[in-house]
């Protein structure tokens, strides 16, 4: 039987990365019995290993969770995870629209993070009840009064009911869920009218296919059901229902206001989208729930083999991963100089990076990825417009009318100790400045429009660099602005380095040109013969650069003593010889190609 | 011909011909130098001709000897090579007490080759004679230049006419085989410098020339001064081309190309140093000596300790042999896939190149993993590698670019 609407509080958790929520979520399953000491691992909800390594979590996991208040009776607590970056803002938004409330966890020792305040206005937007929590507070560097001013100044929230919590030593974790069965109100919503429930996470299992996470808003869900997802249309027969406490355990039905699981043979992960509605097949409601979008990627790279024999263990590895992950796309591509690989398309930068790090741990995979681009609008002198993800698939020069670019607003929160320099860095990438101002007394908002192209390009280390690492960002789309940009192309003996190509602004062109030529030049080991390295826009080269011929390689002395020490330096450059790549007949170390992305004098 | 091997119990059942024994080198080192050369990575201690314990390392090396040979059974001993340091210094009556001691231990091969490596300002006609009287055959003169400045920079305490007297005075006082050692690629030094230099070390009738190209050790004076970049180095062009013209000269006078260093008249290949490039078990004796031998079943390397202390004072018979501290300074197992790589490291120095089939096949592994099978073609198809069979070597044209070579097949 469903847990009747006001037994049940369904909450998430808002944080910046590392002010420790998943360390909170953890003394949350603590105090409510919900894991054993055997079984605790530290931040038992991040279930990656690589999620834990970073201390981020990538996929949301719920938890139902029993809690006895101090009024007596039993609650039915469901804390629902959600992502920590700005890359995954709309799984974020689709996983707050779940809950009645959230907490808001601030580092005493930090203060208001941007992504924090992002997230928090995401919550607002679902109409959330926000309970305030300084984290931390028992380290000695914490400055409550502090933190508690800037969530008043820069969010608007009033701190008087703040709760002081460690999630260290789990100070305070009592108080928080007694806050959240007092003061985040149960849900809503009527068992009698058709379902309507919530898709907010999904995810692939071997033997069950692709699972969803759902609230349920509407109606009630039973095992044997035949469903409908609206915006795929497709139908399915409920094989499996259950909820996780963290260990899933099996249900018979979710009713309105609760969350659970939900397996239905459904065959991928592409057909469950985040923020679907989930109704009956037989007896549809006639609304599909609000804020549902299609994700799109919004930076693309080709991600290729170093070895090429392992071409098909690659494709494996990406179906598998898409399984599990419908918002990274990828097709077949080939590259002159890096041979058969694939096109991939990713929500964000670090999105890429998480992909490409379980790539190549968890398939053991050697790769190599090329600088990632955004999708560029094309419009050629005919009239036609393409769209180009991959600036060597850019149309010849001469074909060209325009070029248009993603334009993102940016906004910064940083100390207006370094506002001088977050502003420096904005203007030095084409930003446009849209706005300064002080949202508290040392806390200064700063906003920018900036290309997405710059932003993918170290902006965010460099960002942290500027500002000694307390300045936070986030941004979202604001559309496409046409600019004076071109393709930049790197030729080796006259080949182009496909994979090196670039779409610059032309203002930027020669520098570029001339620092990528430098530092290829300082990358292509010699060869033996002469190495010419050209950067060209068009047919114009811009910038030359000579790696002489390489005359000997040869180890003069080898006797007794030699040996373990030379075989040791020869398995070395051998390791440095698997990760090059022949271009025409010049060979090119990997590291090559990731010099675009490290270039900071660009 | 009977096993020799006192202390170790009967032979088990091995067999006793000459071919049917393992060869086996054994390197002895004599670390005193009267002066350490800035390029030099040897271990060596500067002391002065007086100060040298002659007697008690001779006592000590055979006390090592004694304990490690027990373990090497079923060996026919190939060559014996006395190496430094500057084992000119030593006494030839010491030197000749270890090197029959070591005789003594094993079935030795007719062939049976032994040298000492000699140093110009340690070496004249009487020191060879009494070499002679000791039992060796074969010298080693480190020559290295025959220019004044450049024997400076070199560190070197002789000057050229003492490295060309050093020759001529072993030939005449009868040693068999004599070698002489030099180096290029030294900084000033033009291609024709270097032919010029070689082919009148090669016309005093040395049987064997070995022609070194200056590398920078790390660890090493040189090194230190190469780190800091004041060390005045030869462009990689002119090292080339010095290499290509030193090849020229001695094979010009009928010497062979036989290692990438190394020449001979037919017959003077240095017996002892081809086993290494064989991949030979070698019995590394004294301070700082190398060696590399299989013992239970186990292919170990090690190195002795640096310290004359300790290996003076070492009780031999009772010192722990299988781990690093005491006499022992590091010990490393080979497995049989690294003993592969390093014979195709060793092997592809020699003119004939390897039989990779006959290696792998001697130590259990495969030659031709899928990712060597392509290095291969690639390799040959670029005209770095012959291959005939399993057999692969690397064209004399493709030397200079060993190193690559053989990381690839590695």
């Amino acid at each position: 039987m469903p847990t009747p609407t006001d037994k049940i509080r369904n909450f998430s958790i808002i944080a910046h990365v590392d002010h420790g929520k998943s360390t909170l979520a953890d003394r949350i399953l603590d105090v409510t019995g919900a894991i054993t000491a055997r079984e605790k691992v530290d931040q038992f909800l991040d279930k990656l290993e690589l999620e834990r390594e970073r201390g981020i979590t990538i996929k949301a996991q719920s938890v139902r969770l029993k809690f006895r208040a101090a009024d007596g009776e039993e609650y039915q607590l469901q804390l629902i995870d959600t992502p920590g970056h700005v890359d995954f803002s709309y799984e974020v938004s689709r996983s707050l629209a779940a809950c009645e409330g959230a907490l808001l966890v601030v580092d005493a020792t930090q203060g208001v993070q941007a992504q924090t305040v992002a997230n928090v206005y995401l919550a607002l937007d679902n109409h959330l009840e926000i309970i305030p929590v300084l984290n931390k507070i028992d380290l000695p560097s914490a400055d409550v009064d502090h933190a508690a001013q800037e969530v008043e100044e820069v969010i608007g929230l009033d701190c008087s009911g703040a709760i002081m919590a460690s999630g260290k030593s789990g100070l305070g974790v009592k108080e928080i869920l007694e806050a959240v069965v007092t003061r985040i109100p149960p849900p809503k919503g009527d068992p009698e009218k058709p379902l309507a429930a919530l898709i907010f996470d999904s995810w692939y299992d071997s033997y069950r296919g692709a699972v969803v996470m759902v609230r349920v808003i509407d109606g009630v869900l039973s095992r044997g059901d035949k469903i409908q997802f609206l915006a795929t249309g497709r139908t399915y027969e409920v094989t499996a229902l259950g909820c996780f406490n963290p260990h899933p355990i099996a249900l018979e039905a979710l009713g309105p206001g609760e969350v659970g699981f939900v397996a239905a043979n459904i065959k991928t992960t592409e057909d469950t989208k985040i923020g679907d509605t989930v109704t009956h097949a037989g007896r549809r409601t006639d609304q599909a729930l609000p804020g549902f979008k299609e994700v799109k990627p919004m930076v693309f790279a080709g991600v290729f083999p170093t070895d090429s024999a392992e071409y098909e263990n690659l494709r494996d590895a990406l179906s598998k991963l898409h399984l599990n992950d419908s918002s990274f796309h990828f097709e077949p591509d080939t590259s002159d100089a890096l041979g058969f690989g694939f096109r991939c398309g990713f929500l964000g930068l670090l999105h890429m990076e998480i992909i490409q790090e379980r790539l190549e741990r968890e398939y053991n995979l050697d790769l190599i990825t090329t600088a990632p681009s955004v999708v560029y609008r094309a419009s050629k002198k005919n009239g036609d417009v393409v769209m180009v993800d991959n600036p060597s698939k850019m149309p010849p020069v001469g074909d060209l009318d325009h070029i248009e670019e993603p334009i993102m607003k940016v906004t910064v929160h940083t100390p207006a100790d370094y506002v001088g320099a977050v502003v420096a860095l904005c203007e030095e990438r084409r930003g446009v400045q849209k706005g300064i101002h002080f949202a508290a007394q040392t806390h200064v908002v700063v906003t920018y429009e900036l290309p997405l192209a710059e932003v993918i390009l170290d902006f965010h280390d460099r960002l942290k660099s500027v500002s000694r690492g307390y300045a936070s960002m986030d941004y979202e789309l604001l559309g496409y602005q046409r600019d004076d940009l071109v393709k930049l192309d790197m030729l080796l003996n006259g080949e182009p380095l496909d994979a090196l190509s670039v779409i610059v602004h032309r203002a930027n062109s020669y520098s570029r040109g001339r620092a990528l030529a430098k530092k290829l030049k300082e990358l292509v080991p010699q060869q033996q013969y002469e190495v010419a390295i050209q950067a060209a826009i068009g047919s114009k080269v811009i910038s030359r650069e000579t790696v002489r011929a390489l005359r000997k390689d040869v180890t003069a002395k080898c006797y007794g003593g030699d040996i373990s020490r030379k075989r040791k330096l020869l398995e070395k450059q051998k390791e440095g010889k698997r990760r090059m790549k022949a271009v025409g007949s010049v060979e090119v170390p990997q590291e090559a190609f990731l010099a675009i992305l490290k270039l900071d004098d660009a | 011909m009977s096993v020799a091997n006192p202390g170790a119990g009967p032979a088990r059942g091995r067999a006793s011909t000459e071919e049917r024994l393992t060869p086996l080198g054994v390197y002895v080192h004599f670390p005193w130098c009267l002066k350490k050369c800035p390029y030099c990575d040897f271990w060596s201690i500067p002391s002065d001709r007086q100060g040298l314990p002659h007697d008690a390392y001779a006592a000590a090396l055979i006390a090592e000897l004694e304990r490690r040979a027990g373990q090497l059974e079923g060996r026919r001993l190939a060559s014996v090579f006395f190496g430094g340091g500057t084992p000119s210094l030593w006494q030839p009556e010491a030197l000749g007490r270890v090197l029959s001691h070591i005789m003594k231990h094993f079935a030795t091969e007719a062939a049976l080759e032994v040298t000492v490596e000699c140093n110009p300002s340690s070496f004249d006609r009487d020191r060879g004679r009494a070499l002679v009287d000791v039992g060796v055959d074969r010298v080693s003169i480190g020559v290295q230049s025959l220019d004044a400045e450049r024997l400076a920079f070199l560190g070197r305490l002789h000057d050229a006419d003492g490295g060309l007297c050093a020759v001529s005075d072993a030939i005449a006082a009868g040693v068999p085989r004599v070698s002489a050692d030099l180096i290029f690629g030294v900084h000033g030094q033009s291609p024709s410098d270097a032919a010029a230099e070689v082919r009148r070390i090669a016309e005093l009738g040395p049987e064997h020339v070995s022609a070194y190209a200056l590398t920078v050790e790390p660890g090493t004076e040189f090194g230190r001064r190469a780190r800091q970049r004041s060390l005045p180095l030869c462009p990689d062009d002119a090292v080339a081309e010095s290499f290509i013209a030193v090849d020229e000269t001695l094979v010009a006078l009928g010497y062979e190309h036989y290692e990438i260093s190394n020449f001979a008249r037919p017959g003077g290949r240095s017996r002892h140093n081809v086993g290494y490039w064989l991949g030979r078990e070698y019995l590394g004796l004294g301070v700082a000596a190398w060696g590399t031998v299989r013992v239970d079943d186990e292919r170990v390397r090690y190195r002795n300790t640096l310290s004359v202390e300790r290996y003076l004072g070492a009780d031999w018979q009772s010192v722990d042999l299988t781990r690093p501290g005491g006499v022992v300074l590091e010990r490393e197992p080979i497995d049989a896939e690294t003993a592969l790589r390093e014979r195709l490291l060793l092997g592809l120095r020699l003119a004939e190149g390897l039989d990779l089939g006959a290696a792998a096949q001697e130590l259990g592994v495969e030659p031709w993993p899928d990712e060597r099978r392509r290095a291969t073609a690639r390799l040959v198809a670029r005209g770095r590698l012959e291959q005939v069979g399993n057999v692969l070597r690397i064209p004399k044209n493709a030397w200079l670019f060993a190193d690559g070579t053989i990381s690839e097949l590695m």
